[in-house]
């Protein structure tokens, strides 16, 4: 009895993660553009001072056309901050919406490397391409700090 | 339909208008800087002689870049962008000004930069200097510069790599749009033009000589007073005055006198329409204010806060002298 009741369990469960998989692999996504925002926090600047080591801007940043193609930085910080290009006063955002596939690269200071690339993805492909797009949607929220 | 019910039908409502509002705010195709702040300023000599001050440049939208002449591909592309953009404004092209700002301080004379960006459109400007006077720019801009030499060439061969973005001032000379290299004429041009449109709206309406006449406290009532002035429309749409504020009145009200076969008539007035291109004036006998129950005496010299309010242009201060 306990054994079907747990043959009974496991099907259902493989039947409702098929699903979920296949929802994600083929489901449109959301129409419209949605934001990803990178906040530099308040105290990023003493925090530099005082050498704390912080861990960089994310490079490459990707950002998907007609779906997160809006890339926004906001200083929360008492101070000015330059990423790339963008100086950015305190409590001021720059907002770069991307309506074309592409890369764009940004000499930036916060790299190792000196760059910082964005890649504007084109929308996802149902099926494999578009599961793994909503996996990292999902695990990074469309929302991270800046620097990190 | 049920109290609760409409309340949830105007919640809808909010909830459906709000992106419609949030997309408004956020019309620029390029990316866009908000709160805008004022735009560094600088000054530099100029391909065209003299001097360029970009805080005198107000009035106007600059497209501001950098660049130097003996860029072989990026430069070019950028400055034949922003000529199109110019050409496309047709009418409007009077209104923007595009600044080349040189990397390249080295081998960049103002002669060389003229023979350059006049290839491009012959009213850019190409700006120059030493390097002591770019850095401050480069630096307050985020331009980032790097100099490359060319294996086997001379000692005046080499490349600069530099931050090719496109810097949009408006016609207050705030920095509004910071368009990387690469963004389409097409969206440099939307965002050019709503400067351009939200710069007609703003200066469309002036107000010219305002004057209230002077009165006495009165022991029994409070008085009144009559303002003047004249409205000038320099946009292409009409507008209208259609209600004003005094700091030293409880209220004011638009009114007009009328010669009825020698009897002198005041009625309040709706509004008063200024057409375009029209001067509209309040004066004695004729459209002015009524400052009606004045908080205090008015003396010659004395100077009173006015606000117009007009259809379109929406809220104007104005200080009118007493007389």
């Amino acid at each position: 009895m306990t054994r079907r009741l747990a043959v009974l369990v496991a099907a259902a469960v493989v039947t409702l993660t098929l699903a979920a998989g296949a929802w994600a692999a083929f489901a449109p996504l959301a129409t419209g553009s949605r934001e990803l925002t990178f906040v530099i926090p308040l105290g990023t600047a003493s925090r530099l001072k005082e050498g704390t080591p912080l861990t960089v801007v994310p490079s490459p940043i990707h950002l998907t056309v007609g779906v997160r193609d809006v890339l926004v930085i906001t200083n929360d910080d008492e101070v000015v901050h330059q990423v790339g290009p963008i100086i950015l006063g305190p409590r001021q955002t720059y907002r770069i919406p991307f309506r074309r596939p592409g890369r764009f690269q940004y000499a930036c200071s916060l790299h190792a490397t000196g760059t910082l690339t964005l890649f504007i993805d084109a929308e996802p492909a149902a099926g494999l391409e578009r599961l793994r797009w909503r996996l990292d949607d999902w695990k990074f929220h469309g929302r991270q700090q800046l620097p990190r | 339909m049920s109290a609760r019910g409409l309340v949830a039908l105007w919640a809808l409502a909010l909830a459906g208008l709000a992106p419609a509002v949030l997309a408004g705010a956020a019309a620029f195709r390029g990316g866009a800087f908000e709160p805008p702040r004022a735009a560094p300023d600088f000054a530099l000599a100029t391909s065209a002689g003299g001097e360029f001050q970009l805080s005198r440049a107000r009035g106007k939208v600059v497209l501001l870049t950098f660049g130097y002449t003996n860029c072989p591909d990026v430069c070019p592309t950028v400055l034949a962008e922003l000529a199109q953009v110019r050409s496309r404004l047709g009418g409007d092209a009077g209104r923007v000004q595009v600044v080349y700002v040189s990397v390249d301080p080295e081998r960049d004379t103002t002669e060389r930069l003229r023979a350059y960006v006049s290839i491009f459109d012959k009213t850019f400007l190409g700006l120059t200097g030493s390097t002591a006077q770019l850095g401050p720019v480069w630096k307050a801009y985020g331009i980032s510069i790097a100099r490359r030499e060319i294996p086997g060439g001379g000692p005046q061969s080499y490349g600069v790599h530099h931050t090719a973005s496109v810097y949009v001032i408006d016609t207050a000379g705030r920095l509004r749009v910071m368009a990387p290299f690469g963004t389409p004429v097409d969206d440099v041009l939307h965002d050019v033009r709503i400067l351009l449109a939200a710069a007609a709206e703003e200066s469309a309406i002036q107000l010219d000589r305002p004057w209230v006449r002077r009165a006495p406290a009165m022991p029994d009532s409070p008085s009144s007073a009559a303002g003047y002035v004249t409205v000038v429309n320099r946009g292409a749409t009409p507008d209208a005055l259609v209600s004003a504020t005094a700091d030293v009145a409880a209220s004011v009200e638009i009114h007009e006198t009328r010669n009825m076969s020698g009897m002198m008539m005041m009625e309040k007035v709706p509004k008063v329409v200024v057409p375009p291109g029209a001067r509209v004036e309040l004066k004695p006998g004729g459209y002015h204010l009524m400052l009606i129950g004045l908080k205090q005496a008015l003396g010659p010299g004395q100077t009173v806060t006015l606000t117009l309010v007009f259809e379109r242009a929406g809220a104007i201060k104005a200080r009118a002298e007493v007389r």
